[in-house]
């Protein structure tokens, strides 16, 4: 086994939930293609 | 101690390495194959109990309601998109329109509605982060009447402090720029489908004629004013051959290099109705494993646009996992919809669409709290399959409005194929580490 992971990790949650939602949709991608794919 | 509910284990593309990742523990692992095949026998190496890949179901269910909790609390400070659609008017008759079907409606004096917009934002959002993204149709038609209406959206939002947006087509961009230039603009969403031929032909007039070089004048034009463009092609099995040329195109340009420049790709797909020429749609993994093979013959394109394969990016980049996605629909509630009609809806994918309204905020205010409930309590806890789904946290339980249309209910499942797309997104980032 082989970590990737190379910051401290908390018990729940290590980043703001801005870039979980990040991940789907960058902010102006909020349009039909963007995010809601 | 059994395994947590939330392992995903995905093959590693071309490799015969996994990758082992739990959003709620927030570890990822690289397996050799001989301790991923344990692994799928059911027998476990001691060090994976420490990482929460094996844990005590009371123990992980409370932790897993922790993290739910501050999902909801993050989300309800996050800031709010409001979209607003001055008219559903385009010039651009493209080959893939979703809103094609949308009958004309009937508007009222756009100054009135545009003051009823802000007058219901001010009172509505109190207190929230938010910020206004000028949508349509085409919202920047080289028309006074247009003008006057981007001037208007331009006062309101600086006057409250606010950002705009604008998502458009850029064909009349270049006109715009010196009076986007007075308001405060965070970006403007422009398409180009890929090189000049490819994109003329997609994205043509209306009746036809080429749109190609004046998109990409309006793209150095805003450049070259500080302003931000974030571009965006749309891509199927028509044109995805060709979105290396559309990246190179990009790079010899420059644009790549301005720090006020950033790309995304949108896939073809159905939303609302069936298209006549469907064969061409890429399905959700398809159009990733084509633009894998694609970046593995051509790596400039990265360059231009490199894509997220679920938290793959995320996870090489930032040698972390992003929090736990309980939710990834954003409709009402850091998404919301406002039209020239006055109609109020939860998102961009169902704005103008007949039925989807929500209530109204001009001539007079209303809402269907019911229906409004019904879409801010969709997550993956409201979703029945999701419940089961070990991808859940990665996968936030897709698009609530694909969900309404192709099954009828905003509360099932839109899967996104997160195993897959880690498999080829850590094959594609994950190399120094194999």
């Amino acid at each position: 086994m082989k970590s990737l992971i190379k910051k401290p990790v908390s018990s729940t949650c290590c980043a703001p939930a801005q870039e979980a939602v990040a991940q789907c949709c960058a902010k102006v991608s909020k349009n039909v293609a963007g995010c809601h794919d | 101690m059994q395994p947590s509910k939330h392992n995903i284990l995905s093959q590693v593309a071309g490799s015969d390495s996994w990758l082992l990742v739990n959003l709620l523990s927030g570890q990822a692992d690289l397996l050799d194959p001989l301790t991923a095949t344990r692994f799928l026998r059911g027998e476990y190496a001691p060090e994976l109990a420490a990482k929460g890949y094996l844990v005590d179901p009371a123990e992980e269910a409370t932790r897993y309601a922790a993290a739910k909790a501050k999902f909801a609390a993050d989300q309800k400070d996050d800031e709010v998109q409001l979209f607003f659609v001055p008219s559903y008017a385009c010039n651009f008759g493209c080959s893939y329109c979703f809103q094609d079907e949308y009958a004309p409606q009937q508007t009222h004096d756009p100054d009135a509605v545009i003051d009823a917009f802000f007058s219901y934002v001010d009172d509505t959002f109190a207190g929230r982060k938010k910020y206004v993204t000028l949508f349509g149709g085409e919202p920047l038609l080289d028309t006074p009447k247009n003008r006057k209406v981007v001037q208007k959206l331009l006062d309101g939002t600086k006057a409250r402090g606010l950002d705009l947006a604008i998502v458009t087509n850029g064909y009349s961009l270049a006109s715009y720029v010196p009076l986007l230039q007075t308001g405060r603009l965070r970006e403007v969403q422009v398409t180009l489908d890929g090189s000049r031929a490819m994109h003329d032909k997609r994205r043509s007039l209306k009746g036809g004629g080429k749109t190609f070089d004046p998109v990409v004048a309006g793209i150095d034009a805003a450049l070259d004013a500080g302003l931000t463009v974030n571009l965006r092609a749309v891509l199927d099995k028509e044109n995805l051959a060709d979105f290396g040329n559309l990246a190179h195109f990009a790079i010899e340009k420059g644009w790549t290099e301005r720090p006020n420049f950033k790309t995304q790709v949108g896939r073809n797909y159905e939303l609302h109705h069936c298209q006549t020429n469907n064969t061409r749609l890429y399905t959700r993994l398809s159009l990733w494993e084509d633009m894998y093979q694609l970046i593995e013959r051509d790596p400039e394109i990265l360059r231009f646009y490199r894509p997220a394969y679920s938290i793959s990016r995320f996870l090489f980049d930032e040698g972390r996992l992003p929090d736990p996605l309980f939710d990834s629909c954003p409709a009402t509630k850091t998404e919301w919809a406002f039209d020239a009609t006055g109609a109020i809806y939860p998102c961009t994918a169902n704005v103008g669409k007949a039925g989807e309204e929500l209530g109204t905020f001009y001539p007079a205010r209303s809402l269907q709290q019911a229906v409004v409930d019904d879409w801010s309590g969709r997550d993956v806890t409201s979703i029945a399959a999701c419940s089961s789904c070990s991808q859940q946290l990665a996968c936030g339980g897709g698009c609530g409005a694909v969900s309404k249309s192709w099954k009828g209910t905003i509360r099932g499942s839109d899967c996104r194929p997160v195993k897959e797309l880690l498999g080829l997104g850590t094959a594609l980032y994950g190399q120094r580490e194999l």
